[in-house]
This record gives C-alpha cells, sequence and structure tokens, in this order.
C-alpha cells in the first residue's frame, strides 16, 4: 500500500466533489475531515455541558424536568445520560479525533518530510468509522436503558452492575458498547498507520533525534493506543457476553467480580488520560519555540519525558480505585508511581518555561493558549499529586475535587492545545489567516469562562460535593452558581470562536508561506499556504 | 535510517523489510489482547495469592499440621441473601472467639421458602481484606452449590482456622477481629422462579458454560 505514493506523484490525479472526501486517501483531506468532525462533536459536547450547568446552577431540579415535561424519574436519567455522552463526546469524538486525526494527520507526515500516511486507504477507513459510531451512540440515547427510562446513563466508566444487564438491561447500554468498540477499532488503525509512518517514512537526515516534538507526541501516543485499546475491547466484549450471552465476568452470582471491570476499564483508562494530552504536549512545544523564537529547551528530554510519560502510564491504574479495598502496600506502591509521573512531566512543564526564558516573545494568539495551557496544566496536575495519595483520595473520590482536576487538564490542558493547535495552524491549513484581535478576545473569553467553571468545583470538591448527581445540598449552592455563570461565558467564547472560523474560512486574508517568522523552524513552514495536494515529491533533505 | 540518500519508495528496500513497524504493531496489539483474554484466570490467581477484596484461602489441599498461638481472634458472621434467592440464610451464632492455629467450626443455616427445589451458591469474603490471605477455610458449603428441596432446613458447617503466619505479618497487628461474610445468590443456571423482580427476567440466566462443575467455584 506504500506504493500508493508513488502513483500519486506520477499521475497528479486531483479527485473532486463529494469523492475527494468520501473516498479520500489523501492524509490533508482526511485531516480536514477530523477537524470538522471533532469540531461538530466538540458543540454537541458542549452543549451536554451547557445543559449540566444550567441544572446546576441552583438546587433542586429545574431545567432537565423542563426538557422531560416534569417527569422527575426521566429527568434524572437524562441527566446522568448527559454526563455519560458528554464524557465519551469530549474523550472520543473531539480531542482524540482532533489531536491524533485531524492535526496529526494533517502535520505528522509534513513534518517529518513524508508524501502522504503510509496506508492512506486504512486512513480513510479509520475516519469514517468513527461515523457509525457515533450515529450508534447517539442512537443510544433514544433507546431503552434502565427499565423505563432512555439512554445509557453509566458514566463514561460503564462500570458494572449499573452497566450490566442489572442496571441498564435495555439495548442502549449494548449500542454504547458497540460504538466505543467501533471507535476502538478505528483509533488501532490510526495508529498502526501512525508508528509505520513515523518509523519508516522520515524523509532523508530526519533521525528519530531530529524529528519534530509533535511526531514525537503522536508517535509515543500511537504505541499507548496498541496497548490499551485491546484491553477496553476486551473488557467492552466481557461487559457485551454478561448482558447477551449469559457469563458472568462481572456477575458475582456466578462466581465473577465487578471489581474486575474496573482493573481492565482503568488499564485502558490512564493510558487513555495520556492519549489525550501527549499531541497537545506536541504542539505547545512548537507554539512556545515559534513565538519565543528560540529552538526548544531539552529537546531530547522532552521527547524522552513523553516516553516516559507513556510508560508510567500503565503502571497506575489502580489510582483510581483507591476505594475498592485495596490493602495498604498497594495503595503505597500506586501512590507512589502515580507521584513519580509529576517527575517527566515537570520536565515538560519547566523546559516551555526554560524555552520561553530569554526568549524574544510575541504574544500572538496561539502563544497565548500555549502559555494558558503550560499555567492551567500545571494546575491541573498539582491537584493530580494531590489526589495521587491514596489516603487523600478516599476523601476526595467521586468529589468535584476530581471533577476540577480532569477538567484541569483535559478541557483546560487538552482542548487549550486544540485551540493553540488552531490558531497555530489554520493558516497553513485553510490558507486564509484568523483576524488577530478576534482570536486574543476568544482567548480572554474562554480563559475567564473556564476558570470560572472549574476553580469553584475544588472548593464544592473540599466540602464533599458529589460527582454525578443532578441535585445538591443548599450548602453547595454559591459556587455552583459561579461555576455556572463560567459556562455562560464560555458559552459566550465558543459563539466568538465559531465567528472567527466562519470569517476565516470566508473573508480571512490569504496566509504567506510562514507567517510566524523565523521561530517556525519545522518543514510544514517551507510550503506554501495551504500546502499543495501532494507536497514533498522529491524529498527534502535534512541536515 | 536512509543515510545512503536514497528514497526507499522508489529503490532497493524489499516490502517486508519496510513492514517491520506493522509486524510490531501487531505483536504489541496481540500482546494486549492476550492479556484482557486471560484476564480472569490472572485475576482469581491475584486475588488468591494476594488475597485481595478479602479472598479466603482454600485449606483442604494444606497440611493440617500447625502451631497454636496464645493470640485471640474475635470471628464475626455475617450474612445476606439476594433478592431473586427465595431462602432465609443466618448464622447460627453471631461470633466466636479462636486463637489463632486453633480449628474453630461454626453453622449456618438456610431454609428453602418456596415450593420449588432451588439451587444457590454463596460468594464470600473476609473483613478487613488484609486478614483474607490468613483466613484458611478447610470445609464450607460454599465450595460446593447447594440445592434444597421446597421448605427443606438445612445446618451447614464451616470448618476454618487463622493461619499462624498471621503473627509474623506487622501488616496485621492491628487485627483482632474479622467479619466473614456471605452471600447467597441463585445459581446461575437455575431457573428464574415465577416471582422475581423484573430486572431478574430480563437477564438471561439459563446459559452458563462455567457452571455444573461438582466442586463449585471458589470465589472470585
Amino acid at each position: 500500500m506504500a506504493h500508493a505514493a508513488e502513483a500519486h506523484g506520477e499521475h497528479h490525479h486531483t479527485p473532486t466533489g463529494w469523492r475527494r472526501w468520501l473516498l479520500s486517501t489523501n492524509h490533508k483531506d482526511i485531516g480536514i475531515l477530523y477537524l470538522w468532525y471533532a469540531g461538530i462533536m466538540g458543540i454537541i459536547g458542549f452543549l451536554m455541558s451547557l445543559a449540566i450547568r444550567i441544572e446546576l446552577a441552583e438546587p433542586g431540579v429545574q431545567f432537565m424536568t423542563t426538557l422531560t415535561g416534569g417527569d422527575m424519574a426521566a429527568a434524572q436519567q437524562l441527566y446522568n445520560v448527559l454526563i455519560t455522552g458528554h464524557g465519551l463526546i469530549m474523550i472520543f469524538f473531539l480531542v482524540m479525533p482532533a489531536l491524533i486525526g485531524g492535526f496529526g494527520n494533517f502535520f505528522v507526515p509534513i513534518m517529518i518530510g513524508a508524501p502522504d500516511m503510509a496506508f492512506p486507504r486504512m486512513n480513510n477507513i479509520s475516519f469514517w468509522l468513527l461515523v457509525p459510531s457515533i450515529v450508534l451512540l447517539m442512537l443510544s440515547m433514544f433507546m431503552e436503558g434502565p427499565p423505563g427510562g432512555l439512554g445509557a446513563g453509566t458514566g463514561w466508566t460503564i462500570y458494572p452492575p449499573l452497566a450490566s444487564s442489572a442496571g441498564h438491561p435495555g439495548p442502549a447500554m449494548d449500542l454504547a458498547i458497540l460504538s466505543l468498540h467501533i471507535a476502538g477499532a478505528s483509533s488501532i488503525m490510526g495508529a498502526i498507520n501512525f508508528i509505520t509512518t513515523i518509523l519508516n517514512m522520515r524523509a532523508p537526515g530526519m533521525t528519530m533525534h531530529k524529528m519534530p516534538l509533535f511526531a514525537w507526541a503522536v508517535l509515543v501516543t500511537a504505541f499507548l493506543l496498541l496497548l490499551s485499546l485491546p484491553v477496553l475491547a476486551g473488557g467492552l466484549t466481557m461487559l457485551l457476553f454478561d448482558r447477551n450471552f449469559g457469563t458472568h465476568f462481572f456477575d458475582p452470582a456466578g462466581g465473577g467480580d465487578p471489581i474486575l471491570f474496573q482493573h481492565l476499564f482503568w488499564f485502558f483508562g490512564h493510558p487513555e488520560v495520556y492519549i489525550l494530552i501527549l499531541p497537545g504536549f506536541g504542539i505547545i512545544s512548537h507554539v512556545v519555540s515559534t513565538f519565543a523564537k528560540k529552538p526548544i529547551f531539552g529537546y531530547l528530554g522532552m521527547a524522552y519525558a513523553m516516553v516516559a510519560i507513556g510508560f508510567i502510564g500503565f503502571i497506575v491504574w489502580a489510582h483510581h480505585m483507591f476505594t475498592v479495598g485495596l490493602d495498604v502496600d498497594t495503595k503505597a506502591y500506586f501512590t507512589a508511581a502515580t507521584m513519580v509521573i509529576a517527575v517527566p512531566t515537570g520536565i515538560k512543564v519547566f523546559s516551555w518555561i526554560a524555552t520561553m526564558w530569554g526568549g524574544s516573545i510575541e504574544f500572538r494568539t496561539p502563544m497565548l493558549w500555549a502559555i494558558g495551557f503550560v499555567f492551567l496544566f500545571t494546575v491541573g496536575g498539582v491537584t493530580g499529586v494531590v489526589l495521587a495519595n491514596g489516603g487523600v483520595d478516599t476523601v476526595f473520590h467521586d468529589t468535584y475535587y476530581v471533577v476540577a482536576h480532569f477538567h484541569y487538564v483535559l478541557s483546560l490542558g487538552a482542548v487549550f492545545a486544540i485551540f493553540a493547535a488552531f490558531y497555530y495552524w489554520i493558516g497553513k491549513m485553510s490558507g486564509r489567516q484568523y483576524p488577530e484581535w478576534a482570536g486574543k478576545l476568544h482567548f480572554w473569553v474562554t480563559f475567564i469562562g473556564v476558570n470560572m467553571i472549574f476553580f469553584p468545583q475544588h472548593f464544592l470538591g473540599h466540602a464533599g460535593m458529589p460527582r454525578r448527581y443532578i441535585d445538591y445540598a443548599d450548602g453547595y449552592a454559591f459556587w455552583n452558581h459561579i461555576s455556572s455563570l463560567g459556562a455562560y461565558v464560555t458559552a459566550v467564547g465558543v459563539v466568538i470562536f465559531l465567528g472567527v472560523v466562519a470569517y476565516t474560512l470566508l473573508a480571512g486574508r490569504r496566509a504567506e508561506a510562514n507567517p510566524w517568522g523565523e521561530g517556525a523552524t519545522t518543514l510544514e513552514w517551507t510550503l506554501p499556504s495551504p500546502p499543495p495536494f501532494h507536497q514533498f515529491e522529491v524529498l527534502p533533505r535534512i541536515r | 535510517m536512509r543515510e545512503d540518500g536514497h528514497d526507499s519508495r522508489t529503490t532497493g528496500q524489499s516490502r517486508g523489510a519496510r513492514l517491520w513497524p506493522v509486524l510490531l504493531s501487531l505483536v504489541l496489539i496481540g500482546a494486549s489482547t492476550l492479556l484482557v483474554t486471560y484476564s480472569v484466570p490472572l485475576y482469581r490467581l491475584f486475588c488468591q495469592v494476594t488475597g485481595f477484596g478479602g479472598t479466603t484461602q482454600d485449606g483442604r489441599t494444606r497440611s493440617q499440621a500447625r502451631t497454636v498461638l496464645d493470640r485471640k481472634v474475635l470471628v464475626r458472621f455475617d450474612t445476606s441473601t439476594d433478592p431473586n434467592l427465595p431462602w432465609r440464610f443466618r448464622p447460627l451464632q453471631r461470633s466466636q472467639t479462636v486463637r489463632i492455629g486453633q480449628t474453630g467450626i461454626a453453622f449456618f443455616e438456610a431454609v428453602n421458602l418456596s415450593d420449588r427445589p432451588i439451587t444457590g451458591r454463596a460468594v464470600y469474603n473476609i473483613a478487613p481484606f488484609k486478614a483474607g490471605l490468613y483466613f484458611v477455610k478447610v470445609q464450607c458449603f460454599c465450595f460446593d452449590e447447594q440445592t434444597l428441596a421446597p421448605h427443606q432446613r438445612v445446618k451447614m458447617p464451616v470448618t476454618y482456622y487463622i493461619d499462624p503466619e498471621i503473627a509474623e505479618d506487622r501488616n496485621l497487628d492491628d487485627v483482632n477481629e474479622v467479619t466473614l461474610s456471605y452471600t447467597f445468590f441463585r445459581a446461575p443456571d437455575d431457573p428464574p422462579a415465577a416471582k422475581t423482580s423484573p430486572l431478574a427476567q430480563s437477564r438471561p440466566r439459563t446459559i452458563d458454560n462455567e457452571q455444573g462443575s461438582p466442586t463449585g467455584n471458589p470465589g472470585r
């Protein structure tokens, strides 16, 4: 299949119309498809979170009962379905498609000087599998889940017995499981494609130790996907069999154990959170280096810190399960191992700061997002070190402190990285540059909004407010109100972003090949904006 | 990799040599799949070796020679019954005090409240969980499935001892009370009675490939 690249080079065959997109084998077109997909899913996932925050703005159940016509049980189930859908969509259908499928597909081949991905047709099916996957997930919201209720309201962790036929006997859960299966298959194929591309198709002179950090990040991410997704697939299959074919993997009545599912899930789930953030690390490195006009500080340390994070990510999973009854030695191990992750992560944070140190910093929009990322990701990392303590986590487990922690690293980390990448590369991808003032406005509104949402949730968690409930005690009302106001501010930010996208694509000024100047040194800036349909017919030579 | 300056896509290098990353990927996927395929036996082994989750030890194959220590432990007994199983199940003593190493025997009573024979099985653990490693059952009704005729009442023994090794483990110095807990479930291959909860009926309980062995299934 690698021969496809030759064939393209000879014929200059450029498909048009629907064939260009549906049958696409071009890494840039597939990257664009992924980005549109992620954008649409991001809006759906955001609207779900907005509904959650509207409901939680005041004690009592108001908004969801309005949606269900006053039916309280249906309102509670709807809330559960929304938090489940929000989690799954943001993880599997926004962050992964945007960072890996979108920016990864578009820029990894260009950055390593390759003409395309190693398996262009597999690249196509990786993307198009995501369509049936999201269709199944959406369908599940309208099927019976628990007796008399619609949808799968299990949270993204789908723990049995809530997710087994005891809690959700209806077909909604089966559809959600199949949706995740398909999304997993898509990601595995994407991962094989990236590994083969990066290990095999680098331009002459592009050694592993000269490779841009974003390519390193995607390579490590791809390995994490390969090792973790089969475990999720296995766990999901066991759950599916428990539900439909009379096995008892997770059912104590037949000698099974629901805790086994948690082990399997988190053996996947913890590497998964690094899958979400590592490509962001790569992007932030490029943005910081470009706008500080300095090469990245400690390049090799940055690359191998990601390798180390990926490796340690596989041996810390039980820190999500401190309350299941692990003995004290096991907790001590998982606490220590989890804290060790702070070391390579610290190497990255300090290297970003050292890159900026003494640099000629230009505060363009991507740089604002990148600095925002470094700052907020570090806040989330620090609360992560707090939660790593088995004893402390016994108190904080399933409180809003945990919600605040993982939104600081994901919503404010991974999503900030996506926005940094969007502003950094939109000129390259579309050939049109965004209006600088609008990008900055988007940043500041979003920065204020998301901090208003999530910072008070630390206080709520400290005060003991549990996750995953539609209602709360009156004592939590004040900070919940602030948090919901933050969600409305963020909604303004989303509207500004949609305006920026529309203006840029329709009327943005033409972007030159390199709008960022001397700091932008990777190969994509040597190509015109947008890059030609097939780049590097004569391979670049890296010295 | 290609320091010779040739582009491998147009020159030399064989297709097989270029596919090694794919093979590497497939090996990794295979390793991961193998891990999850064997997760159930691995987890069972892990629980038995570490006493995870309060898994007790099976004393049927152990040597019965051991020393009896002066240190005493209060053993409490706790029972519950799954709502799908129309039995009454209770311990005939709330607690016993045994010396470490000394064999204790406790009795439990189960009554089938329904008009038809029903097979049940008990799952069990010990609290605090860390004591599971040292709680040894020599004989237990929970090793096998139990079938009770309509309205039959049975008295079921458990023979156990606390392994003297517990004295060597500093982590368990604070343990002078343990609770042995049983939950009786309807055996998965037992057809549900006419009157059960709607949730239970929706679950297919007739197919099972693990059950039916007379030795039963030791817990996790």
